[in-house]
């Protein structure tokens, strides 16, 4: 296959042939179709069909029981999603794990999996927390999901986990007033990039299925999203939310030092440093109404002027940096 | 780096911080013409916005003036943009008013400038006061008048002209899927109002199947041709059941496909996914109906998966 930053360039570069009039406004898709890496796309456009006529079928599974769920008897609930746990656990088996297909059909006995067990949890009043059902979900699923090999099937497994943690904090932690909801959102936040960090090392260790660049983007940004807003709390309501504040600039900073150098990923990078800029911001922003209170207009225009130039002098240090680490990250920006 | 060659999400990161800059500067003519000059006239923070504007059209043709006054230059200007819109908007009472300046406006920054982010956010506010005018206007027609932006956008995108329009074009193709998704659960302020989308339908059918003979003219081998045919037929039928929105993200996602750009492809599989969510809270038809839809469109693409994935192996499709 092509490279991507290769195909990108050369599409950039017909761009360019067009504004400078060398091929005609005719010509140009001609040119951008030869550019096309044909053999990627086909695969591309299988597998589209493959998740898109899946999504929507599944999609359709769930909608329906949500309509009649209610009017169904109990055993027929249990019939129909153990029902959906074999068929597609047989699918998968059919279908080969090694193969998309496969390992899609296993994803979804772990998705009917959780759903059997909110059945459960609905017709008997267990009485069980729903941390619980979470926590037993993963563990039930967890043979399923290293049998597949499969970085999506990891990935849904991460989810249920986080919301299994999320939801034991909830019910228990901050119930109990051990911890409070930021200090909850920290902790939730810390973790996919604790996984992270365990899929390089497989990674490191051979684990090649794992090398998706979209499975380690997806959990860079599952931990540095819920801990900005953590931290963008500290900066304009709560200072409770320090361990949080922390928390990201520690995981910000660790991305930064492990994705420029050791495991050179610009596309992580720029995620740090946009994160990183809007905070800037909006610590600008409070210092300078701390400073200049919005008390009498003039106060208020000259603090509007004030964070005006700081915004401006924050995006042009974007700019700077984010040159920077694309000549530093260039191996990373390969795999874009 | 040069500008083109920057990956897409890097453009993303420096037009958000752009937009963020330029809003507090907005909120500092604002403040300036109606809070310290105490002046109770929308047209005299036109005005001021003019004067923004011209201050950040000068910034960026000072080339060497360095990075710095690069971006104060975006900022300033697209401030100005919306405050020239928003004020003479105000000033007459109408959104049509504010829509026209700001496609006068995004016509002389595309004149005057190349510089592609300024560029798709003055597209997007004057798509932005065009999509309002039309609901505020109350028109049934709304939806199917918002959806002409998507021909608009391809048309440029594939067929440039010598002056780079990228940002615009890019604009135009994501007004009609991002309005949808808006629209899907019901906002409250569209409630009582009958919104017709046979044309806005039928339009991206069309370019759909536009898009398919744009790939198919190219190709040599009528088998591989025959299966992107195939493909067409079945993709035009669920363009027919599902919702516009969903039509929109699929025609994203072709167009990806056309043209070999992965982050449409992105975007796109973004798009459909929102789209499948909050078709769940449509108020079109009854969950049951929906469910059936979902379940029909679902297995006739698989059926065409399974279909197609024999010849995988065979001759790829060029």
């Amino acid at each position: 296959m092509t490279g991507q930053a290769d195909t990108a360039t050369r599409l950039a570069d017909v761009a360019r042939l067009r504004h400078s009039g060398a091929i005609s406004a005719g010509d140009y898709l001609e040119q951008v179709q030869q550019c096309r890496d044909a053999p990627f796309w086909h695969g591309w456009a299988m597998r589209a069909l493959l998740v898109l006529g899946a999504a929507h079928f599944l999609a359709g599974v769930v909608f329906f029981f949500a309509y009649n769920w209610e009017d169904l008897a109990p055993f027929a609930k249990f019939a129909i999603l153990q029902s959906a746990i074999l068929l597609s656990f047989v699918a998968a088996l059919v279908l080969r794990l090694e193969r998309p297909a496969g390992q899609a059909m296993l994803i979804a006995s772990s998705v009917f999996t959780g759903v059997l067990f909110a059945v459960v949890g609905q017709v008997y009043q267990t009485g069980a927390d729903a941390w619980e059902l979470f926590v037993a979900w993963s563990v039930l699923i967890l043979p399923w999901v290293f049998a597949s090999k499969s970085a999506a099937h990891w990935l849904f497994w991460i989810v249920i986990c986080l919301t299994a943690a999320s939801l034991y904090g909830e019910q228990v932690l901050v119930a109990l007033g051990h911890i409070d909801h930021l200090e909850l959102a920290t902790a939730v936040g810390v973790l996919p990039a604790l996984f992270l960090a365990v899929r390089e090392l497989a990674l490191y260790q051979g684990v090649h299925w794992l090398a998706g660049n979209w499975f380690r983007r997806s959990l860079a940004a599952l931990s540095l999203v819920p801990l900005w807003f953590v931290a963008l709390q500290f900066v304009f309501d709560s200072d409770t939310a320090i361990v949080g504040f922390t928390a990201f600039v520690a995981v910000a900073a660790t991305f930064s030092f492990a994705y420029l150098k050791p495991l050179p990923d610009f596309s992580v990078l720029a995620v740090v440093v946009a994160l990183v800029s809007l905070l800037a911001m909006a610590i600008g922003g409070r210092l300078i109404f701390e400073i200049l209170p919005f008390e009498n207009p003039g106060t208020l225009v000259l603090g509007l002027l004030c964070l005006g130039g700081w915004c401006v002098f924050v995006m042009s240090m974007v700019v700077r940096i984010i040159r920077f680490l694309h000549r530093q990250a260039a191996p990373g920006a390969a795999h874009a | 780096m040069h500008e083109d060659t920057m990956p897409w999400y890097v453009r993303w990161v420096i037009g958000l911080g752009a937009w963020v800059t330029a809003v507090v500067l907005v909120a500092l003519g604002a403040a300036f013409v109606f809070s310290l000059l105490d002046l109770d006239s929308e047209a005299a923070f036109a005005l001021f916005g003019a004067v923004f504007f011209a201050l950040g059209l000068y910034l960026l043709w000072q080339g060497p003036s360095g990075i710095f006054g690069q971006q104060l230059g975006i900022a300033t200007a697209a401030a100005g943009a919306g405050m020239i819109s928003g004020g003479l908007a105000m000033e007459t009472e109408s959104l049509w008013v504010g829509c026209a300046v700001a496609v006068a406006v995004g016509g002389a920054i595309i004149a005057a400038t190349t510089d592609r982010i300024l560029q798709f956010l003055a597209a997007a506010l004057a798509l932005g006061f065009y999509v309002a005018a039309l609901f505020e206007a109350r028109s049934p027609h709304a939806f199917d008048l918002v959806a002409l932006a998507t021909p608009a956008g391809l048309l440029l995108l594939l067929y440039p002209p010598r002056r780079d329009l990228m940002p615009t074009a890019v604009a135009l193709l994501f007004t009609f899927p991002l309005l949808t998704m808006f629209l899907m659960d019901g906002a409250y302020w569209m409630r009582d109002l009958e919104l017709r989308s046979t044309f806005a339908r039928i339009l991206h059918i069309v370019l759909f199947l536009g898009l398919v003979y744009l790939h198919v003219r190219r190709g040599a081998d009528n088998k591989a041709n025959l299966q992107v045919l195939v493909f067409a037929a079945a993709a035009v039928l669920v363009c027919l059941l599902l919702p516009p929105g969903g039509s929109a993200a699929m025609l994203i996602l072709m167009l990806a496909y056309v043209i070999g750009s992965k982050p449409f492809a992105l975007l796109g599989a973004a798009l459909q996914a929102q789209f499948i969510v909050r078709y769940y809270y449509s108020l079109e038809m009854n969950l049951l109906d929906k469910s059936l839809l979902l379940m029909a469109v679902g297995a006739l693409l698989l059926a065409l998966w399974w279909l197609l994935r024999p010849n995988e192996r065979s001759k790829v499709l060029v």
